[in-house]
């Protein structure tokens, strides 16, 4: 992590003006990335445009990027903001995107989605996206950042500018609910 | 499930069942990234060139004109209209009045040719008129040597580029009065030549009109300056004369021996 983080290199390496860095990073990050800003947004016209907003972000600030937290760190915090700036641009944040907690964890409880609304979505696949989409969009970012983005609770709480305890919390809520909605499929 | 406060639970099978519907950005997208990524490096060099380039110049031409007008007051400016008057070129009171004077003679030569050209061709048909007339040869040899030509608008233009800047600043010699056709004037002028002869043979004898003068005509004054006494002065002459015909004096000497 930090300064011996092989993308943080990359990335300064790419600010002294090495493409080729670049080329390095982007391939090792764009698929995570896409994913994490598809199901963030739930929008597929949209996710290209977040996505590609994002490493524009990306590009412009590598020259102030330090590498005091690992590269993936920085690189979800700015996915998860272009995400935030798209659902006030479009100004249809869903109902259930509440940021209290305690609100959070009340939805967590919805029985909307449960277990005979799983089967009836067929696949494991499938009804766990189906699931993620009804998840409010804190617990769905922490959960995307934790699978997809592989960061720790320490570091998702870094990139949604909440305390470790808060990511923590958002993320056990985001797999009970992801469970539920499994049933028998969910991994252990 | 919880393997620790940081990994709570393992990510792998939950990755599985998202990558099964995962997809991937379109490759315009990748493509359109990395352009940008591309572009963003290249106009780094063009941003900084073009200040450093515009700063060098400006800076290459406050050197120059520091070099240019660094030691000493800035001259100046002279216009066309300007050059119209004299006053125009006079030199600041730091530089010599006789290179000055110099100059102001240069800048009048296109002026002097004109009028050279004029008192050429007025010349030359003065003399083929005077040709023409009876017993006027002796005096065309009189005139052709120490004529008007002598200290006319050619010479003095080619006196007037070295000359100091007091001569060169006085007028130029009159010119030579145009020649009647009528054989009173032919002798007036004859006259006149045999007095400006007779006035160059003394101090003012003139460097130009001795280099023109035939070798017989010269000796002929140095015969008359012995004549009035002039001694030392034809002795002057004779030698200027044996510089300039180196031959000729012991051809003449000869030549009235056999005689």
């Amino acid at each position: 992590m930090g300064v011996g983080d092989a993308d943080a290199q990359l990335m300064l390496r790419y600010a002294a003006g090495d493409v080729r860095a670049f080329d390095e990073l982007y391939a090792a990050h764009r698929g995570g990335l896409w994913r994490f800003i598809r199901r963030s947004v739930r929008d597929a016209s949209a996710t290209d445009d977040v996505f590609q907003e994002c490493w524009s972000r990306v590009i412009a600030n590598r020259e102030r990027y330090r590498p005091e937290a690992r590269f993936a760190t920085w690189l979800y915090r700015i996915a998860h903001n272009c995400c935030m700036d798209h659902w006030r641009r479009s100004g249809r944040r869903d109902r259930r995107e509440l940021v209290d907690d305690d609100a959070i964890a009340a939805a967590a409880d919805d029985a909307s989605a449960g277990p005979v609304e799983a089967l009836l979505e067929g696949e494991a696949s499938e009804r766990l996206a189906a699931a993620l989409g009804r998840l409010p969009a804190e617990q769905r970012a922490a959960f995307l950042l934790y699978v997809e983005g592989g960061l720790t609770v320490a570091e998702i709480g870094e990139a949604t500018g909440v305390n470790p305890e808060t990511a923590k919390s958002r993320l056990r809520y985001a797999v009970a609910r992801l469970k539920q909605s499994l049933g028998d499929d969910a991994p252990d | 499930m919880e393997k620790d406060d940081n990994t709570p639970f393992t990510r792998e099978p939950w990755q599985q069942l998202l990558q099964d519907r995962a997809d991937a950005p379109p490759e315009t997208t990748n493509a359109r990234i990395r352009a940008s990524a591309r572009r963003a490096l290249a106009p780094r060099a063009a941003r900084w060139c073009l200040p450093a380039s515009l700063a060098a110049s400006f800076l290459l031409a406050v050197l120059l004109v520091q070099w240019q007008y660094g030691d000493g007051e800035a001259p100046a400016v002279v216009t066309e209209s300007d050059l119209a008057s004299p006053e125009a070129i006079e030199p600041p009171s730091g530089i010599d009045s006789s290179r000055a004077g110099s100059a102001r003679a240069v800048e009048s030569a296109p002026a002097r040719q004109k009028e050279a050209a004029r008192y050429r061709t007025e010349d030359e048909s003065a003399l083929d008129e005077f040709a023409a007339e009876p017993d006027a040869q002796e005096s065309l040899d009189r005139i052709t040597v120490t004529g008007s030509r002598i200290g006319g608008p050619e010479q003095e233009l080619k006196a007037a580029s070295e000359m100091p800047a007091e001569e060169a600043s006085d007028d130029a010699a009159p010119p030579a009065p145009a020649v009647a056709g009528s054989p009173d004037a032919a002798r007036e002028r004859e006259s006149q030549a045999e007095a400006g002869r007779e006035s160059s043979l003394g101090a003012s004898f003139a460097q130009t009109a001795v280099e023109v003068r035939t070798p017989e005509a010269w000796y002929a004054d140095i015969e008359k300056l012995r004549a009035e006494g002039r001694v030392e002065e034809a002795d002057r002459e004779l030698e200027r004369l044996k510089a300039a015909h180196p031959k000729w004096l012991e051809r003449h000497l000869e030549e009235l021996k056999r005689r």
